[in-house]
């Protein structure tokens, strides 16, 4: 399973993760731009759909107060 | 008739307010209307009743089923117009897997056989209540539950996951009043299901307990890396987002 620690690994970012998507919200539930998560692209699109992907199917919140 | 066959992985949320056997039911009928329009079922995976991150159609709970197969394109539309139509069908997600997503499912699947199913947190909040995690709010999210441990809590979810609802439930019933009101009886039930498998529930504070270095070591370098930027706030927060000063300054 994805492991925190090598993203670079991870050919496949899986909505079912929110774990690791969680990591790249703020707080709001944002997702964090990449200037600030320094992820390559690839990984950063990836990551962004898989993101809202898990929204549509309730796992993360579109808004939140406080999502961590 | 050689039309080409896609794997597909399809997720949707079921109404949980409805009876257990309701639930089962439909799920049979979903599973049977694929197999029966020339689909193969890899797998059906329940992951069991979850808290929705948001209310769908008021409500705050729902089944996820989690369903793998393999069929022809046509299926789908007339299968998402079928689970459209349902009315306890709250949500559904069909995708059609490609080499990559077939190749991290297969991953998955050798890595821990019947670890297959949500990477959840809440899992491993509900079933560990041993640990403080009940306190909820911003404690227990915090440090980021190991996920090894919610890896493990995967197996337990073959059978039934209900359990973690029945644990759920008296913490946050001024929340859902509504919500339990409506199945006492489920709450019930479960508590035989919780009682079959201790075991597992015992393995798993030993292996949660080196994980959080791990994500400590990550947050450290991931703050180190933004430094850079001159953005470290932001990013500090999102990694460990425990200090209350840091999301002050974020939210300005």
């Amino acid at each position: 399973m994805s492991r925190s620690t090598n993203i670079t690994e991870l050919e496949y970012v899986d909505y079912k993760n929110i774990e690791l998507l969680k990591r790249y919200l703020n707080e709001q539930g944002k997702i964090l731009p990449r200037r600030v998560t320094n992820v390559p692209s690839n990984f950063q699109r990836q990551l962004t759909r898989a993101v809202k992907r898990s929204r549509h199917l309730a796992l993360l919140p579109f808004v939140a107060d406080s999502l961590k | 008739m050689s039309v080409e066959k896609n794997t597909y992985e399809l997720t949707y949320i079921v109404n949980a307010v409805i009876s257990d056997d309701q639930i089962k039911d439909l799920i049979r009928r979903v599973t049977s209307y694929v197999s029966e329009n020339g689909g193969e079922i890899i797998d059906v995976e329940e992951w069991g009743s979850r808290r929705l991150a948001f209310p769908i159609q008021k409500k705050r709970n729902g089944y996820y089923v989690n369903m793998y197969f393999r069929a022809t394109g046509t299926v789908i539309a007339r299968m998402e117009r079928a689970l459209e139509i349902d009315d306890n069908i709250l949500r559904y997600l069909t995708l059609k897997m490609d080499a990559k997503m077939i190749r991290h499912y297969e991953n998955r699947k050798v890595a821990d056989p019947d670890a297959i199913g949500l990477i959840a947190e809440e899992r491993s909040r509900g079933s560990s209540k041993d640990r403080d995690n009940k306190a909820i709010g911003k404690g227990v999210r915090k440090a980021p539950v190991s996920r090894e441990g919610a890896e493990k809590e995967e197996k337990r979810a073959k059978t039934f996951e209900r359990p973690v609802v029945a644990d759920e439930k008296p913490a946050e019933t001024d929340e859902k009043a509504a919500d339990a009101d409506e199945k006492p009886t489920e709450t019930d039930e479960k508590a035989a299901d919780a009682d079959e498998k201790p075991a597992s529930i015992n393995e798993k504070p030993a292996e949660e307990e080196d994980k959080p270095a791990e994500m400590v070591e990550d947050a450290d370098e991931a703050a180190m890396d933004s430094e850079k930027s001159s953005l470290e706030p932001e990013a500090d927060v999102a990694e460990t987002p425990d200090d209350p000063e840091e999301k002050e300054k974020n939210k300005a």
